[in-house]
């Protein structure tokens, strides 16, 4: 690109909802051809100017990243900041059909913080504009209403700024789209954001964008800057909610920044993420913000409870997607928090979530804020982790702190946390000794435990103290995906109506071919579906492939007469290899082909689990060679 | 402040009088739903620290009551029950309740208009800070569709402005 600068006049262009500032220069050096270190690619580089996505916002290029474009293999080098660089050529104010001029944009949303100083609450107060970092940008020709070819999609860089080279006298529209797709050296990610209207159907919705008016190209380079607002004025979202989809994607993006910082490379699969003003928290809508099968859904719901701006809820929820494409997740899902004693998958799943969110956002105080003009909420947090259950396995809350402590870089005596692995050893852990561990076990905090004391066996007694401060694994030097040897099952905590479980431990039981039958009890003491002691795990072994006939019988030390429906689902690592889930009354029993290995199954009385009575079922479980 | 809490007074005592009449009469039920808040089917983000069991009455000229318990260990401060009935998100205060008994808070209210939806805000107390939940109860809608789908992906919304 050609440095000489000429001066530069301004024309302003307030737009109602979109503010776009159009800077006209005045046609000092005109432009020249399309110039070979404009943008164009068909992904974004975050490598462009220096940064990484490991990093935020510390690009300095002017123009958007390039690569397998006309030019530069990859790297834009643009003249700087906006204003100082023009398009190449001698033309001066003349304009022809062959000319061309720099479009430049800059694009930004609305960010809303969340403050729980007080009542929690969206805090309108203290909004700000941020860069839409590497979010597709189209340039429609006005006429045609045809995408204009830019040698493949544009993509800003991390500073939400994008160029492009038009033809002088052509008249465009600008749509930016909340999409982003990334592929560098440290990764990659390829996310959208979707309007699906409320439902909790999968089908084809639009994807969001804005379209600018009608924009003529005229000779000298032009700026635009692009700010997408929130909608908010004052009282209520009185105009469209125009920043809430960017602000969703940057969080999916920050999100995936995270991980890039480590030394293993990280591709991450395409995600869908499914937001809307109709999106609510009943069952006529999504329920929730959750995570399901590759796809996020997050509430919009004004003045009950929207997530758009609730980064910790984004990014936990991005977690849950991370875990399900790189690493083990098992948990079964369902109604969770704070205060409840859960399975050890869910607990496991859903504090390694919330632990993440406060890692990633470097922000330990996990917010939701909900209610009348989002002025209400709740908070926890991750460093402190409230006392709302007692400590352990099971509670998602003491798995948050314990892996929070566990990549924290602060040193906290308080909780004797000195122990600070570093995200290299994250992934480490997560994606690579997790995934290796023995397929005859479900993903636990003691298989997340395992893994860190291999990937970190010079902290290994760090570790351990910090779990023990948890009363996970107390006492033990060490834990095994299998959590031998755990003696806190909770037996001491009551519930409501001063019932103990007497259930939960062990936490596997081994399940020998042609052995004895082993019997195994589950209990609704603290809930159900997915609370503690409501569904018991088995692990067995197969040497020799083959059929096997695997029983499960309702037996006679159930602490009431009622009929059973006894189901079992069988693993291997985090794939299902069979789920028995027949009505038949007291019996479950089917034969199924295994493969030499290591296994694992979930054993529960469905109709214990559907019922709000509290309870107990017992079985006895047979597994036999045919 | 004194003044607010005098009117709140006079409408709690103004409802009772009415629950009362429908107490004392016959009523006739129409139909009732009832679930917990949050919905236990539902995975996601972690909920606030509170669980309720609610069961909504509607009775014959257009009165209805909401029964709510709570089923934790949080401490509830107040109930306030309002509705959307349009899709402009404008709220309607229907009735609201300071200290509600846990095992069991009846929130009754005449509405004629038809809604799709009660809104509850919970204010509960967690530890040493008061906290607002909010939580919606849909009434009267089928399940959501989508409006519109697009048959040759990506199709975008494209928000414009003049």
């Amino acid at each position: 690109m050609n440095a000489n600068t000429t001066p530069t006049t301004f024309q302003t262009l307030q737009l109602s909802l979109l503010m776009i500032t159009l800077f006209l220069s005045a046609c000092g050096g005109g432009s020249g051809g399309a110039d070979s270190e404009l943008a164009s690619s068909s992904t974004a580089d975050t490598s462009g100017s220096g940064s990484s996505p490991g990093g935020t916002g510390s690009s300095s290029g002017a123009s958007g990243s390039s690569s397998g474009s006309t030019s530069s293999g990859g790297t834009s080098n643009s003249s700087g900041s906006s204003g100082s660089s023009s398009g190449s050529g001698a033309s001066s104010g003349s304009s022809s059909s062959s000319e061309k001029s720099v479009l430049r944009l800059l694009i930004s949303y609305e960010d809303i913080d969340s403050n729980c100083t007080g009542q929690c609450r969206l805090d309108y107060g203290n909004s700000s504009y941020k860069p839409a970092r590497f979010v597709e940008v189209q340039i429609l020709d006005q006429s045609s209403g045809q995408v204009v070819d830019t040698e493949g999609p544009l993509f800003t860089d991390a500073e939400g700024k994008v160029a492009v080279n038009l033809q002088i006298g052509q008249s465009v529209r600008i749509r930016v789209v909340a999409s982003s797709k990334v592929d560098t050296d440290r990764g990659s990610w390829d996310v959208s954001v979707l309007d699906n209207q409320g439902s909790a159907t999968l089908a084809n919705y639009e994807l969001y964008s804005v379209l600018t008016q009608e924009i003529e190209v005229v000779a000298g380079d032009i700026d635009l800057d692009l700010q997408f607002s929130s909608g908010w004025t004052g009282e209520a979202y009185s105009e469209p909610r125009l920043s809430a989809p960017f602000a969703i994607l940057d969080s999916m993006i920050a999100s995936a920044e995270y991980f890039t910082q480590g030394d293993k490379r990280i591709d991450l699969p395409r995600l869908k993420v499914f937001w809307s003003t109709e999106n609510r928290p009943d069952q006529n809508s999504i329920g929730t913000s959750f995570y399901s099968d590759g796809n996020l859904w997050i509430l919009g719901d004004e003045n009950v409870d929207t997530d758009e701006f609730d980064d910790h809820i984004l990014v936990h929820e991005w977690a849950h997607f991370l875990l399900d494409a790189l690493s083990r997740d098992d948990s079964m899902g369902g109604d969770h928090g704070f205060d409840d004693l859960l399975d050890a998958r869910v607990a496991y799943s859903e504090g390694l979530a919330t632990a993440l969110a406060c890692l990633v956002l470097q922000d330990e105080v996990y917010r939701d804020t909900s209610g009348p003009t989002q002025s209400g909420g709740f908070d926890f947090n991750c460093e402190q982790n409230g006392g709302f259950v007692p400590p352990g396995w099971f509670s998602e809350s003491a798995v948050i702190g314990l892996i929070y402590d566990i990549f924290d870089e602060v040193a906290d005596a308080s909780d004797g946390d000195d122990l600070y692995l570093n995200i290299t050893q994250m992934q480490e852990i997560l994606f690579q000794n997790m995934v290796a561990q023995s397929k005859g076990s479900a993903a636990t905090i003691f298989s997340f435990l395992a893994a860190s004391l291999e990937v970190a066996s010079d902290s290994a007694a760090e570790v351990m103290d910090l779990a023990n401060a948890k009363n996970i694994g107390t006492g033990l030097n060490a834990v095994d995906v299998l959590a031998t040897n755990e003696s806190n099952g909770a037996q001491d905590y009551k519930n409501a109506q001063g019932v103990e479980t007497q259930y939960s431990l062990p936490l596997y039981t081994e399940l020998r071919v042609n052995a004895e039958p082993v019997d195994l009890c589950q209990d609704t003491v603290h809930g159900q579906p997915n609370k503690i002691s409501n569904r018991r795990l088995l692990f067995f072994r197969i040497e020799n492939s083959g059929t096997y006939k695997l029983i499960v019988n309702a037996n006679d030390a159930s602490e009431d007469a009622r009929e059973q429906d006894p189901d079992f689902v069988v693993y291997s690592a985090s794939n299902l290899v069979f789920a028995a889930e027949s009505s038949v009354p007291n019996k479950e029993e089917t034969e199924i082909g295994f493969d030499a290995g290591n296994f694992w199954m979930e054993v529960y009385d469905f109709r214990r689990l559907d019922s709000d009575e509290i309870g107990v079922s017992c079985q006895s479980i047979t597994l036999a060679s045919i | 402040m004194v003044r607010m809490c005098v009117l709140v007074s006079l409408l709690s005592i103004f409802l009772s009088g009415c629950l009362d009449r429908l107490d004392s009469g016959p009523r006739n039920v129409l139909w009732s739903l009832e679930g917990q808040l949050p919905s236990s089917v539902v995975t996601g983000k972690p909920r606030a620290p509170l669980k309720l069991a609610y069961r909504l009455t509607a009775y014959e000229q257009d009165w209805f009551d909401l029964n709510i318990s709570a089923l934790g260990t949080t401490e509830v401060r107040r109930y306030v029950l309002s509705t959307d009935s349009s899709r402009k998100g404008r709220k309607e205060l229907l009735v609201e309740q300071f200290n509600p008994l846990r095992e069991g808070s009846r929130l009754g209210f005449f509405r004629a208009e038809r809604f799709e939806r009660l809104i509850l805000d919970v204010e509960y107390q967690s530890g040493m800070n008061t906290r607002r939940h909010t939580f919606s109860i849909p009434v009267n809608q089928a399940d959501r569709t989508p409006l519109e789908t697009c048959n040759e992906p990506p199709c975008y919304s494209d928000a414009e402005f003049n």
